[in-house]
């Protein structure tokens, strides 16, 4: 909202420079975004937060300051002489809806001559950035801007019969209005009306028929009070907002209707000629009761931390119109009209924490002491990551959207649609994204698309999507390799091993939304799925413009997180040495290396430790249709030395097995 | 021939030749000679189906008795070769070349901002504690003290998924939850993503992430708020960093304020990062507005409490230098690789 310097301290005395100004003001509540100078003047333009309408005016903003300086505040004059010889008749006005319009004060003014105004008042107005119309107009924003009220002027001629009724719109009616666009009504709305049609959308936008021009000699001038969520509710659905809507959403004050009509009656009598014609017109409901409340001094100090000196309190709550009644610790307010903000005693202990100033309230940071670990999952995350980046993956941080045309963002996890969103406007134009892979493989493309080799990649994050027809998000980690399926099996192989996890998985060969067709499997530990990983399939690698290997995985990181077991204890280890021996096996193509694996062990004694697979070579040497799978078996005794007898005859077992069983011959 | 003398015989003749062994080179020629697979042991070994049944098993042990001995006298030759002579290699070492590194992988900004961030507060005794990003209109507003027809509301913008379930637009709704499943005294933080629909740009996106603060007893004040929220900025942005709150408005929070931190670019002095004024805005505090805790439960005369909501992405770019809060999802390598 703009205010200016010089027009301010015609209500208040300001013993500020502007800069000093903003500066009070940013330390009030009243955040200052900018300073202009705007001719003669200069232009402050504040933030005020929603809960001060109170302050949406020059005459509301020099109150504040009244207060909190000191200073006297200066009104303005709003006597008015009407004209009871005018011959005018009196204006007929019935409130229909008194929830919606409680107030509603018209006045008739004949003998206005429309004019430009006085340089005075055009001055005043660009000083706030509003472009001066004419006379008339100028004076009512003029009287907005200067307290609040927003005012509405008829050309009474252009009222059938010269009426105003205040009502619900009828089914079907509609207005063209001052902004020249044509507005569908409903019972819902609030319109001004004439005897016959409505003139305007009631607090938001005038009618164009019944617009003041050049012409207009007699007028109707409105002054009103809406109903703060009714307007609010019609300015949404009709999708027209003003100045004016803005002020009665916020709730205006109940005196000021009166106020406004009168000076603005005054001002338009004095600047456009014009003559009051008889008293000013009324209807609406009975003026709201006083609000009260009661506080306490000391819950102001148990709330705020400071002491507070209860004449001090006292003192400021006269001055800001509070009329404390009451002594010692407790005490009754009665709530100024114009502040909707307060009505409880906690509102109260924010005022004296303002009257304070906040930067008054001096800081503790002694507070109790408390014993306070990382949480599990916590301390799960840390060392999955740190491990993940020991092997040299990179962690990224990708967005929750998944673009309209990735629609191979689809979850994993469920077989459902992804979640649209709706935004304020009512479009859907974003998705929530079902898997991480996509949104890594997208960040390869944008780094590939530099030059650049991103290389491999994590990020622990979540996926949205529907899990028996209900919105759903889980944590997951997803993984990129550009070393393959081996590489992508190597990281989540880590990662179980870290969490002692090893023991009960498996890699189940499964086919996979997104993986190339035999080249992925469900990670389970037990009976339970908690991943998923796989070659990246051609199409998709297509569609990022990804070239070359890469593999991924997701992984449930909230089922892994339950069922980790990260407590370390030490185990001691066999002394003895081991004894290795190598083995090349040449075997058809078909068979694998769990079956290898599991030949070997089926046959081996406790002293057989360890199995590890080092080559794969398929060529010249080995027959077509076999390949020569070579691996290591490592035997160690925690009680003796094993004698080489004792290998070389699990060795010769181990043979005969591979031989007997998978067919397997040994390489020579 | 005498297997016996021809071990004894090739015993003698390797024991001299390894000795008189003055290169790896040479040694590794003994040891094909003798040991490897066309060496001499082998060819005792083939001479064995020669021998008399009897003596078989005796002239075998003789011959993996010498194939032992040889074998543990080039080992050791090989030791004392390694460590009196200075290995002389054909090619000389370029000692400026770069070393060969390996690839390190990158920790995101954000998320060491967030880990920091936690840290300071485990460290003021705040317990770590989340919420669902996909909250219930209730949480999000009505719990808030935000009625969902009222100008407030214009603030809190946020996406729809269905009726009544929206993405959370701040990480408030996580005081509610936490206020419902347990009871005061507490200390929590709750990080996370919060999704408002903001027009992106170099300082908004509408993804972005939050850390809020609650702290709920029977003597919290706003001057413990004040005080825990300078130990935050100045563990974060330095010893000097000064702290300030002005009075704002929020529906959850009374009194409720707006935190600003003395501009980490110029230290206060005024600069264009800081609109000239020497301070930056950081997020909202506030002392828990008692309608708040009686949605949640608890006594709003017995206890009351703070609350507070930090930026993580823009306390990232205050600390970094980043710029463009778009380059924090864009994970460019030469962006990711400067942390």
């Amino acid at each position: 909202m703009k205010v200016a310097w010089r027009w301010l301290q015609e209500y208040v005395r300001i013993d500020m420079t502007p800069e000093e100004l903003a500066k009070f003001l940013t330390m009030s509540g009243f955040a200052v975004e900018s300073i202009q100078p705007a001719g003669d003047d200069v232009c402050i333009d504040i933030d005020v937060t929603s809960n001060r309408a109170d302050v949406l005016c020059i005459i509301g903003l020099a109150r504040e300051i009244a207060v909190l300086t000191g200073a006297p505040l200066k009104m303005p004059s709003t006597t008015v002489k009407p004209d009871r010889k005018s011959g005018e008749s009196p204006l007929s006005l019935v409130v229909r809806d008194q929830r919606l319009c409680p107030r509603y004060i018209g006045r008739v003014l004949t003998n206005v001559k429309i004019a430009p105004s006085p340089s005075w008042l055009k001055a005043r107005l660009e000083s706030v950035a509003i472009r001066p119309v004419n006379n008339v107009v100028d004076i009512t924003n003029f009287v907005l801007m200067e307290c609040g009220q927003p005012l509405h002027a008829f050309d009474r001629t252009l009222l059938r019969e010269g009426a105003i009724v205040v009502r619900r719109a009828q089914e079907g009616e509609k207005i063209v209005a001052i902004d020249g666009k044509t507005y569908q009504l409903t019972p819902d709305m609030l319109v001004i009306a004439d005897a016959v049609r409505p003139v305007a959308v009631a607090g938001i936008m005038g009618g164009k028929e019944s617009e003041i021009n050049e012409r207009t000699t007699t007028i109707v001038l409105e002054s009103a009070f809406f109903d703060p969520a009714n307007i609010r509710t019609t300015s949404k659905q009709l999708s027209l907002a003003s100045d004016s809507s803005y002020r009665f959403e916020r709730g205006v004050s109940w005196e000021g209707v009166a106020w406004a009509s009168a000076r603005a009656a005054r001002l338009i009598g004095e600047i456009a000629g014009g003559r009051i014609s008889g008293e000013a017109v009324e209807d609406g409901a009975s003026p709201p009761k006083p609000v009260t409340t009661s506080m306490r001094i000391s819950r102001a100090s148990k709330v705020l931390g400071i002491e507070l000196k209860g004449t001090d309190v006292v003192k400021m709550m006269r001055k800001a119109g509070f009329a404390p009644r009451g002594k010692g610790d407790r005490w009754n307010l009665t709530v100024p009209e114009w502040r909707r903000d307060i009505r409880t005693e906690i509102d109260v202990v924010e005022e004296i924490a303002r009257w304070r100033g906040y930067d008054n309230i001096p800081s503790d940071c002694a507070l109790p002491m408390v014993p306070v670990l990382l949480n599990r999952v916590d301390r799960i995350e840390r060392m999955v990551k740190e491990m993940l980046l020991s092997l040299g993956y990179s962690e990224a941080m990708t967005s929750s959207f998944a673009e309209e045309q990735e629609v191979r963002n689809c979850s994993l996890w469920s077989g459902e649609p992804m979640l649209e969103l709706r935004s304020p406007d009512g479009r859907i134009d974003k998705r929530l994204r079902g898997s991480l892979l996509p949104c890594l493989y997208h960040i390869v493309r944008i780094n590939e698309g530099y030059q650049e080799d991103i290389g491999d990649l994590f990020e622990i994050a979540s996926v949205y999507y529907r899990s028996d027809g209900r919105p759903t998000e889980k944590k997951c980690l997803g993984v990129v390799s550009r070393e393959g399926f081996s590489g992508a099996k190597g990281a989540v192989e880590e990662l179980l091993a870290l969490l002692g996890l090893s023991g009960g998985a498996t890699f189940i060969p499964r086919d996979v939304v997104g993986f190339r067709p035999g080249a992925s499997v469900a990670v389970a530990i037990g009976d339970t799925t908690v991943g998923f990983l796989g070659e990246v399939s051609d199409d998709v690698k297509i569609f990022y413009d990804i070239r070359g290997t890469i593999a991924a995985a997701e992984i449930d990181m909230e089922a892994v997180e339950s069922l980790a077991a990260i407590d370390r204890k030490f185990h001691m280890f066999s002394r003895f040495p081991p004894m290795r021996r190598d083995v090349a096996l040449v075997v058809d193509e078909k068979v694998v290396w769990a079956e290898i694996e599991a030949c070997v062990r089926e046959v081996s004694p406790d002293f057989l430790r360890e199995i590890a697979f080092f080559d794969l070579y398929r060529g010249e040497k080995i027959a077509a249709g076999k390949k020569s799978v070579a691996f290591s078996l490592t035997f160690r005794s925690s009680e003796r030395t094993l004698a080489k007898v004792e290998v070389d005859e699990a060795m010769k077992a181990v043979v005969a097995a591979l031989k007997d069983k998978l067919g397997g011959t040994l390489r020579t | 021939m005498d297997i016996v003398s021809s071990v004894n015989g090739a015993r003698e003749r390797a024991r001299a030749e390894i000795q008189a062994c003055a290169t790896k080179e040479r040694l590794e020629e003994i040891r094909v000679a003798y040991v490897g697979r066309k060496g001499l042991i082998r060819d005792l070994f083939t001479q064995l189906g020669q021998v008399d049944p009897a003596e078989k098993g005796q002239a075998g042990a003789l011959i993996n008795g010498l194939k032992d001995e040889l074998a543990a006298l080039i080992d050791a030759r090989a030791r004392s070769l390694a460590t009196s002579t200075p290995t002389k290699t054909t090619s000389s070492l370029d000692l400026t070349l770069p070393g060969r590194r390996r690839r390190r992988g990158r920790r995101h900004p954000l998320y060491q901002t967030l880990d920091e961030m936690k840290d300071i507060f485990l460290q003021l005794g705040f317990e770590i504690v989340y919420g669902p990003e996909i909250e219930t209109e209730f949480n999000n507003f009505e719990a808030l003290n935000i009625p969902l027809n009222h100008p407030s509301r214009d603030a809190f913008d946020t996406f729809y998924v269905e009726k009544g379930i929206l993405l959370r637009s701040h990480t408030s709704p996580v005081q509610i939850r936490t206020m419902m499943a347990r009871k005061p005294p507490l200390r929590i933080v709750a990080p996370g993503r919060v999704f408002r629909p903001d027009t992106p740009d170099a300082g908004h996106s509408p993804m972005f992430t939050q850390m809020e603060g609650l702290m709920v007893g029977e003597e919290i004040t706003f001057a413990h708020l004040k005080g825990v929220l300078e130990v935050f900025f100045q563990k974060t942005f330095g010893e000097g960093t000064k702290m300030r709150l002005r009075p704002s408005f929020f529906p959850f929070t009374e009194p409720s304020a707006e935190m600003d931190i003395s501009c980490v670019i110029c230290g206060g002095k005024g600069c264009s990062a800081c609109k000239v004024s020497g301070w930056m805005e950081i997020g909202g505090a506030g002392m828990v507005h008692p309608k708040v805790f009686e949605n949640v439960g608890y006594d709003p005369e017995q206890y009351t409490g703070f609350a507070f909501g930090l930026g993580v992405d823009r306390i990232a770019m205050l600390k970094y230098g980043i710029t463009d809060i778009r380059l924090l999802t864009e994970n460019h390598l030469r962006f990711l690789s400067q942390f």
